[in-house]
């Protein structure tokens, strides 16, 4: 955990190593988050001391978390550059279709997996290139290319499932290494690039002054059209990633399977700090804000409560986080 | 060179976009034959709205193409692409500016279709319901299974597969949907025959497959000594059997007995990873519906309400069932 936080300059050159740590940790968004999230866990293991803090439980969230935070990743981008990505949901389910259609065909698994990546990363640049050529508006662009996407898997499928009987992606989807599901561990790996990419490297730091000036950006010299397009293709990568796992785990290519995707990004995005309007955000506070919302789901679960009830107090957390958050950065 | 490429490519994109996206109605049409422009004025234009675009349709598809091409009648078939019942409205609105002779329609919520129906019908267009009714409308008749006698089915395979002892966790699907509520409340008014018998918990899965499965990853968790899974929609029963799969469980382990007979619930009972299915008989409902419709149509009167059953689908009877 503490291996991911940014040393960032001290300002006491008499602090302690562990103390600048420390410093720095409470200091960040991500800490608080870290913090709820810590609390809800501690409650339910006394609520739900047999059921919830099992390590077969904790797989089951990890598996109910993984496409949400990989997928989650692309979004973290996007909207860190000051877009937004609906048509996510629905590019994963596509890659799902496409992966079943092509073995279907009698492609061999790494050549249907190609298949699927490739139209995935496609419909990305697509939103890239419409967005920045046609200066057509992040939400309306991708809300267009989500009906597109949503369209060809009708017309590919007549909203049949396919079955996947593949080794490879069944294993990616369902099967573990050692006791942890293979899925968690892609996402950690994902996870870890995220942070890497947007904190570290030159890419991440123009995906953020994009975000937050994007004429002073452009201005400076930088290409905004490049950097966008990127960024969203990058975001369709991440959803072909998790529409592999997606069908991995379903054990078929389902053509709703896309469904909900796009606001379960954009709400783990969102609790995680990153802003609306660009220019801020991190991937760790997107996973946090992902785990945040499973584990409340799974509690909710585990606690017997009325499934009608289960809604309204997932849409009441998602805004009492980010009240918080509004009102925290406000006081600084 | 290079722009102007990229500017091909965003224009093609812009086309596809306007054609598909932002001014596209918000329906999926799946079927339907476009009629000669000199045919349609003596042809008579039927639609079937569905819920959803779901597998389980596709027969009905199938026998009402199959009798509407027989007796010259054009078909339409539209679904909303997610479970919504404004798109629903707004499809019916589009069936009514289009002066179709006669609508069948599956309700995703039944008092809010209800407005809408009523005005088609004020509007001369003949509309009866099927799968699962409308009871605050004026249709002219329904056709279909009584979600209610089902659910009884399904209580009372339950009770029998556990011999009247053992407990349960239950997915059902959209909370709005009165078919799905039905089946439930025939599934308890059955099981409260057999106090033995425990509904540890019901959730909903929303009718979304991922959803449907964290749901089930849940339940297992919290009440792992269940001893059968039930679906109420057609979603439960196939996200189940990925669950029992990615566990090794077969039926012998931990018994599923669901609802609908989708390719993949087949495929379940024939792997033996499904105990028993409860099916409505949704291939008989193609041809009637068409039947119906052009009755009406003609001035002619149908049932107001025709229960075509359920069949109980289990290893003995899976390749066999359609026949009985």
């Amino acid at each position: 955990m503490l291996k991911f936080i940014s040393p960032g300059k001290s300002k006491d050159s008499t602090e302690t190593i562990s103390d600048r740590i420390i410093r720095i940790a409470l200091g960040r968004r991500e800490s608080g988050l870290f913090i709820l999230l810590a609390g809800i866990c501690i409650i339910m293991s006394i609520l739900e001391p047999k059921t919830f803090f099992t390590s077969e439980n904790m797989f089951n969230i990890l598996r109910q978390v993984s496409v949400v935070a990989i997928i989650a990743v692309g979004q973290t981008f996007v909207m860190v550059s000051g877009g937004i990505d609906l048509s996510i949901g629905y590019n994963l389910g596509l890659c799902g279709i496409v992966i079943a259609k092509s073995l279907g065909a009698g492609l061999n698994p790494t050549t249907s997996i190609l298949a699927g990546i490739i139209v995935s990363a496609f419909v990305g640049f697509c939103n890239g290139l419409v967005i920045t050529k046609l200066r057509l508006p992040p939400f309306i662009a991708t809300l267009g290319m989500a009906n597109i996407a949503r369209g060809i898997i009708y017309v590919l499928t007549k909203g049949y499932s396919i079955s996947i009987g593949d080794p490879f992606i069944l294993y990616l989807g369902s099967g573990n290494i050692g006791i942890i599901p293979a899925m968690a561990i892609l996402m950690g790996v994902i996870i870890f690039i995220g942070i890497y990419q947007l904190d570290q490297t030159a890419f991440g730091t123009r995906v953020k002054a994009i975000g937050g000036n994007e004429l002073a950006t452009k201005l400076s010299g930088i290409s905004v059209t490049k950097n966008k397009i990127a960024v969203y293709t990058m975001a369709g990568v991440l959803a072909a990633i998790g529409g592999i796992i997606t069908i991995g785990r379903q054990y078929a290519a389902n053509p709703g399977a896309g469904a909900n995707f796009e606001m379960d990004s954009i709400a783990a995005t969102i609790v995680g700090g990153t802003s609306l309007a660009g220019g801020q955000g991190t991937v760790l506070g997107t996973l946090l804000g992902s785990l945040l919302l499973a584990v409340i789901k799974n509690a909710l679960i585990l606690l017997s409560v009325n499934m009608y009830w289960q809604t309204v107090a997932v849409g009441a957390i998602i805004i009492i986080v980010c009240t918080i958050d509004v009102f925290t950065r406000r006081k600084k | 060179m290079k722009k102007s490429v990229y500017r091909t490519i965003a224009l093609l994109l812009m086309f596809m976009l306007i054609f598909s996206g932002c001014s596209g109605p918000s329906a999926t049409e799946t079927e339907g034959e476009e009629g000669q422009p000199d045919e349609i004025a003596e042809q008579r234009t039927f639609a079937i709205v569905y819920p959803i675009v779901h597998p389980f349709f596709e027969p009905v598809t199938e026998e009402a193409q199959k009798y509407a091409d027989s007796i010259g009648v054009e078909l339409l078939t539209y679904a909303p692409d997610k479970p919504d019942a404004r798109q629903q409205v707004e499809i019916l609105e589009n069936l009514i500016a289009m002066k179709v002779d006669g609508i069948a329609v599956v309700p995703t919520d039944s008092e809010t279709i209800a407005p809408i129906v009523n005005k088609a019908i004020d509007t001369g267009i003949q509309v009866i319901a099927f799968e699962s009714d409308i009871p605050k409308s004026n249709r002219a008749g329904f056709q279909g299974t009584d979600n209610y006698k089902a659910g009884l089915a399904l209580g009372e395979e339950i009770a029998k597969r556990l011999d009247g002892k053992g407990k349960l966790i239950v997915a059902t699907g959209l909370p709005t949907q009165l078919s799905l509520n039905q089946r439930l409340d025939g599934m308890k008014e059955a099981l409260e025959s057999y106090p033995d018998v425990e509904i540890l918990d019901i959730q909903s899965g929303q009718g979304d497959p991922t959803i449907t499965m964290n749901v089930i990853e849940s339940m297992i968790q919290a009440y792992s000594d269940f001893d059968v899974f039930s679906g109420i929609d057609a979603t439960g029963g196939p996200m189940a059997v990925a669950v029992w799969k990615a566990k090794g469980w077969t039926k012998d382990d931990k018994m599923i007995i669901t609802f609908d007979n989708v390719p993949e619930n087949v495929q379940g009972v024939k792997d033996g990873i499904i105990t028993s299915l409860i099916s409505q008989k949704q291939w008989l409902w193609g041809e009637q519906l068409i039947k119906d419709l052009t009755t009406l149509c003609d001035g002619g009167s149908v049932p107001n309400y025709v229960d075509t059953g359920n069949v109980v689908i289990d290893i003995n009877n899976v390749d066999t069932y359609m026949e009985e």
